[in-house]
């Protein structure tokens, strides 16, 4: 996983997985990036392959986190079957997805 | 892992330890089976998600010991569906017809909402130590048919029917080889068996015979013995200290494979993708091999678990050598089963013989006819109870025209008592001869007696009464024993104590005597505890009162005293109501005989 700092900013790329086995990992590492300045935090999906509840559960420990801060996060192109789990668990209602280009 | 590609529905398993990080990596070898399987693209990323949850949740949930056993994926794939069984050995849950999604705020709460979504049919069955979520999901399009139904080419498919003629001849073979194996080594086994060898020795010796037999490297059988759980009996390895798996520990027991095919009362296997927990007694030898636990199971009832393994992979056992250590391994449960009952029944055989001596002694040490003295009628009374005891009645006539009623019983029952009885009636006789008094008597006798006695921690309680018939005087003494009772024909009754230790209690201790004169019409009796201590169906005590009354009536009415004996036998027994006696019941009745029933005495 890498970020960039684009201003107010943090871009998250190269997550692989979003899975149990690192959802940990992952909270640790954006919370570790984010600085004061950040109110958006834009999870760049494209390169996942999967993604399960406990990953999910990691994305919406951020977006609280950001939200406490009034922030938001932005989830960027998911793969057509992780769009579906988003939307099947409604989670365009409390994140901005961005789907991937076609 | 297994497969049967020769089948049309493809099965495959795996097992993985249970650990989040293995849930992914299993995750990642179901979707390439499954893919094998002609799963698309869309539904091999539907099933590692739902496999994922699933997985997950049986890490998750898992406690203690639980965490030792691996997790289980087994799957059946056909041309419409994919069915996806997970096996875990947490506490499980009840799995809701609806799940409702969390709160959007919620960091977790979607895995079985997942699950329940992307499945068409989802069912979770708790069982005693493990559970199995079971998955249905209708494929997105109907797979390949089987190569066997379409292969168009005919030389494709007579080759393809010829390598499955041989594959089955090839089965046959074997069952058949396996069966006469089978059936050789039984009928060799009940020759020997015919010789009465001890189970142990044998089970052994004939374990190791099908282990060469079934090429199994190692064998364990374990019996079940009462109260303690598994034992080891026959064993071709060192458990080092795990020779006893208890049953009561069921929780830690179901870790080892052992006592969950005791359990479950089915096979347990074991294989580099099942392995055994850690702790489990058979780690040591099942590490990195294969085999199984087969439990033996004989009427519904569990004799023992027989476990084979084989050091290494490279060749698993096969059917005909499974199926050979089955039967062998049932056949070794029936005769040892059959050797327990035949050990009981002898046991229980010999505990009768035992009985029926100790019964034998009590009847020959009776007086087959009492002594009388004139104006008096002397009867006795003894029943044994279920389990003999050591009651005993004995008179004896003295040089001066009286008689010595004597009255014990020895602490105990069955044979031992019996003998001591015959013991104190030989040294009552010979002392009598030279005796003076009861309690020099009873003196005497405490010293005789007391170093054997003391030896196998019995003693006799005693009662002896000189009676002289002319002065119509009794004197006696008593070691430890009830007190007798004196009623005359007025309605008066004595109880008569006179009680010093028990012979047997002490090394040297002096005995005293109380003198007593008969009144008119006297009705005496003597008794052990057994008589009073006769209990009725709710477990109440008769007690002394109505055997007084009993005796007391018998005295007033100038009963003889066939009759008054006959009354008392009658009142124990309604008051038994048939309950069995728990002691031996004894007495011995002296009654003044008279012609007058106002009591003045027949004869003086």
């Amino acid at each position: 996983m890498r970020t960039e700092k684009i201003g107010p900013t943090l871009l998250v790329t190269d997550v692989p997985t979003l899975t149990s086995d690192n959802c940990r990992a992952f909270k640790e590492f954006v919370r570790g990036a984010l600085e004061p300045g950040h109110t958006l935090v834009e999870v760049d999906l494209g390169a996942a392959r999967s993604v399960d509840s406990n990953g999910l559960g990691a994305l919406i420990s951020i977006h609280k986190t950001l939200c406490g801060r009034g922030g938001r996060v932005r989830l960027l192109h998911p793969s057509p079957l992780i769009s579906e789990m988003f939307t099947l668990l409604q989670f365009d209602k409390i994140f901005e997805i961005i789907p991937r280009p076609t | 892992m297994t497969e049967t590609p020769d089948q049309w529905v493809r099965r495959f398993a795996l097992s993985f330890p249970c650990e989040l990080a293995e849930v992914r990596e299993a995750c990642r070898r179901s979707r390439v089976e499954l893919a094998a399987a002609g799963l698309g693209e869309d539904e091999l990323g539907y099933w590692e998600l739902i496999l994922a949850e699933a997985g997950n949740n049986s890490v998750y949930y898992a406690l203690g010991w639980q965490k030792h056993l691996p997790v289980r994926f087994e799957f059946f794939v056909d041309e419409h569906w994919v069915e996806a069984r997970v096996q875990d050995h947490g506490p499980g849950f009840e799995l809701p017809d609806q799940v409702e999604l969390p709160p959007p705020d919620s960091e977790d709460g979607r895995g079985l909402f997942l699950i329940k979504t992307l499945t068409d049919e989802a069912a979770y069955y708790r069982g005693k130590g493990e559970n199995w979520l079971v998955l249905r999901r209708q494929r997105l399009t109907p797979g390949t048919p089987p190569a066997i139904a379409t292969a168009p080419v005919p030389d494709d498919r007579q080759k393809q029917q010829l390598a499955d003629s041989e594959a089955t001849l090839d089965l046959m073979t074997e069952e058949l080889a396996s069966a006469y194996e089978s059936l050789s080594t039984i009928f060799r086994f009940s020759a020997e068996l015919s010789e009465q060898p001890k189970p142990e020795e044998f089970a052994r010796k004939w374990l190791g015979e099908v282990s060469k037999i079934a090429a199994a490297d190692w064998f364990i059988l374990r019996l079940m013995e009462e109260g303690e759980g598994l034992k080891v009996v026959a064993s071709s390895v060192d458990l080092a200290g795990r020779e006893v798996l208890s049953m009561e520990n069921a929780g830690e027991g179901d870790v080892s494979l052992e006592m969950r095919a005791a359990s479950f009362r089915m096979d347990v296997w074991f294989d580099p993708t099942h392995p055994v927990a850690a702790i489990d007694p058979l780690a040591k030898f099942a590490g990195q091999g294969s085999g199984f636990a087969h439990p033996i199971v004989i009427n519904d009832r569990l004799v023992g678990v027989l476990s084979v393994g084989r050091y290494l992979t490279d060749t698993v056992f096969q059917a005909g050598q499974v199926s050979l250590i089955q039967t062998f391994a049932d056949f070794l449960g029936i005769q040892i089963r059959n050797a327990q009952f035949q050990h009981q029944q002898l046991q229980t055989k010999l505990t009768a013989r035992e009985l029926q001596i100790a019964a034998d002694i009590q009847r020959s040490l009776l007086p087959k006819q009492l002594p009388q003295v004139p104006g008096f009628e002397l009867v006795g009374h003894y029943q044994s109870a279920r389990q003999v005891g050591g009651d005993f009645y004995d008179v004896v006539e003295t040089a001066d025209g009286g008689l010595i009623l004597a009255i014990a019983d020895v602490m105990g029952k069955g044979v031992p008592a019996a003998m001591f009885a015959a013991i104190f009636r030989s040294q009552l006789r010979a002392a009598a001869e030279r005796a003076t008094s009861p309690a020099a008597m009873l003196t005497w006798l405490n010293r005789s007696l007391f170093a054997d006695l003391d030896q196998v921690e019995m003693f006799i309680t005693a009662e002896l009464v000189f009676f002289n018939p002319r002065d119509r005087e009794i004197v006696l003494s008593a070691a430890g024993h009830p007190p007798l009772i004196l009623a005359g024909s007025d309605g008066r009754l004595q109880e008569v104590e006179n009680s010093g230790m028990p012979l047997g209690v002490l090394a040297d201790t002096d005995y005293t005597e109380r003198k007593v004169t008969l009144p008119p019409g006297a009705n005496l009796l003597l008794f052990t505890d057994g008589l009073t201590e006769a209990r009725d169906p709710q477990g109440q005590l008769l007690w002394l009162g109505p055997l007084e009354k009993c005796l007391v009536q018998g005295a007033r009415t100038g009963q003889r005293a066939g009759q008054t004996k006959a009354a008392l036998i009658a009142l124990v027994e309604a008051h038994q109501q048939g309950v069995p006696a728990g002691d031996d019941q004894t007495f011995l009745l002296l009654a003044e005989s008279r012609s007058d029933p106002r009591g003045n005495p027949a004869k003086k």
